[in-house]
């Protein structure tokens, strides 16, 4: 059961978490209409993965293992462009908020990011969403114990989309300013980790071969198998042992994003983080 | 912004949804049992060159979940999330050649061989099916 559980934890949450994000960032910016688009498009991404899952299995037709890897590259890289944005949206309004005019600008900016935001969310259910349909049906046709092993499968899923729907009400109720001094630095670490995991799905897709030794062995942080590793990798796209190229990419993303973020947005506006971060070590 | 999600959305569907899925498979196959074990990846395993269906199951081995088949540091072709009792196949057409398996995770044999050849004297693992049952 457990074994069941931990994958569909780690595969739930790599769609929950974007959903999430996206749905407490258009919550704050009140974007009720892109809102509800952006659920109806949830929905809709989640039928359509439940119906290919199932056709998959009664047309006893295997999943395209290599098409899922080149859709997972694609729809994570838009995920890196669409999260950095937000980063950068949210690093310039953290020190304009009061500036009614500028706010004024951004919501005719935003009417039309935000259906594109909420088009992320679909994407991203339906990035996970066909294999994860495919190994839940897997799971409930296994050979020993379906229905425990099933229901773990199930139940991680669950789990991933409470957390998910926990990150969106966490985001919607600390006030405006903190939602954007808090989120900038956390979506940094994800927009990395999303950047790494599309460079491994890139490598599984077949189209990115180069730098694919061992750059570090994590398996003591992100053991295989562990909940701690689906919370982890479903998150913050950590492997267990990352190649050269996925650390490259990490490092390259996540540094100076974070020092962006934690620059002062204007001159002016004092300084209330120190200059050395922390955070710019990769993933110790 | 929304153009390039047009063009997101449109590639996707080609490369998604309008795969050549398993068409025209050839009538003679070789199918493979392979068992992951908490080793990681079976025993060296000799195939004949064609098409070949690798029946990828988990006896109870928690640490690994994942069989890869790999040629000169390319993914040829792979399966994923088979925790134990689950059963997964996937089929490759493969020419003669020495390939790797990798089953990440595994605790003695993380990677293995594959040997892909005209004239193998005695494929043990080989067994000649119709066409694969999925």
């Amino acid at each position: 059961m457990l074994p069941t559980f931990v994958i569909g934890l780690r595969e739930g949450l790599e769609a929950a978490l974007i959903v999430g994000i996206v749905a407490a960032f258009l919550r704050q910016r009140e974007q009720t209409k892109a809102f509800r688009w952006m659920w109806i498009g949830v929905l809709g991404a989640v039928v359509l993965c439940a119906a290919g899952g199932i056709g998959l299995h009664l047309a006893s037709e295997q999943l395209p293992q290599r098409q899922q890897e080149q859709l997972e590259t694609i729809v994570g890289l838009v995920a890196v462009a669409m999260i950095t944005w937000m980063i950068v949206w949210v690093h310039n309004h953290a020190a304009t908020l009061k500036d009614d005019l500028q706010l004024r600008a951004d919501v005719a900016l935003i009417a039309g990011s935000g259906a594109a935001l909420a088009f992320m969310a679909f994407l991203a259910v339906l990035r996970e969403g066909l294999e994860t349909a495919v190994f839940l049906v897997a799971a409930f046709d296994a050979s020993t114990r379906p229905a425990l092993t099933g229901t773990g499968a199930a139940l991680g899923v669950l789990v991933a989309v409470i957390l998910g729907y926990a990150i969106y009400k966490g985001g919607v109720k600390i006030n405006l300013s903190k939602f954007f001094r808090i989120t900038g630095v956390v979506l940094v670490f994800v927009a990395a980790g999303l950047l790494a995991t599309a460079l491994h799905t890139a490598h599984e897709a077949g189209w990115f071969n180069s730098l694919q030794e061992q750059a570090l062995n994590l398996e003591w942080l992100v053991e295989r198998g562990s909940v701690q590793s689906a919370l982890i990798t479903g998150m913050f796209g950590i492997q267990p042992e990352p190649t050269v190229g996925e650390v490259l990419v990490w490092v390259l993303y996540a540094v100076p994003m974070t020092i962006y973020v934690l620059r002062p947005a204007k001159p002016r506006v004092k300084a209330t983080t120190p200059p050395s971060s922390p955070s710019l070590e990769p993933a110790v | 912004m929304r153009r390039l999600l047009v063009l997101v959305v449109a590639v996707l569907v080609v490369l998604g949804f309008a795969v050549p899925a398993g068409a025209a498979r050839p009538a003679k196959s070789q199918t493979i049992a392979v068992k992951l074990t908490p080793d990681g990846c079976p025993k060296p395993i000799k195939i004949k060159p064609g098409s070949v269906t690798f029946k990828v199951s988990n006896d109870g081995a928690d640490n690994v979940s994942e069989f890869e088949v790999l040629q000169g540091g390319k993914i040829v072709g792979e399966v994923e999330n088979i925790a134990p009792g689950l059963q997964r196949s996937f089929t490759l057409k493969l020419k003669a050649g020495e390939y790797v398996t990798y089953c990440p995770g595994g605790d003695t044999r993380e990677k293995g061989e594959l040997t892909v050849a005209a004239a193998v004297a005695k494929p043990a693992t080989t067994t000649t099916t119709a066409p694969p049952s999925g």
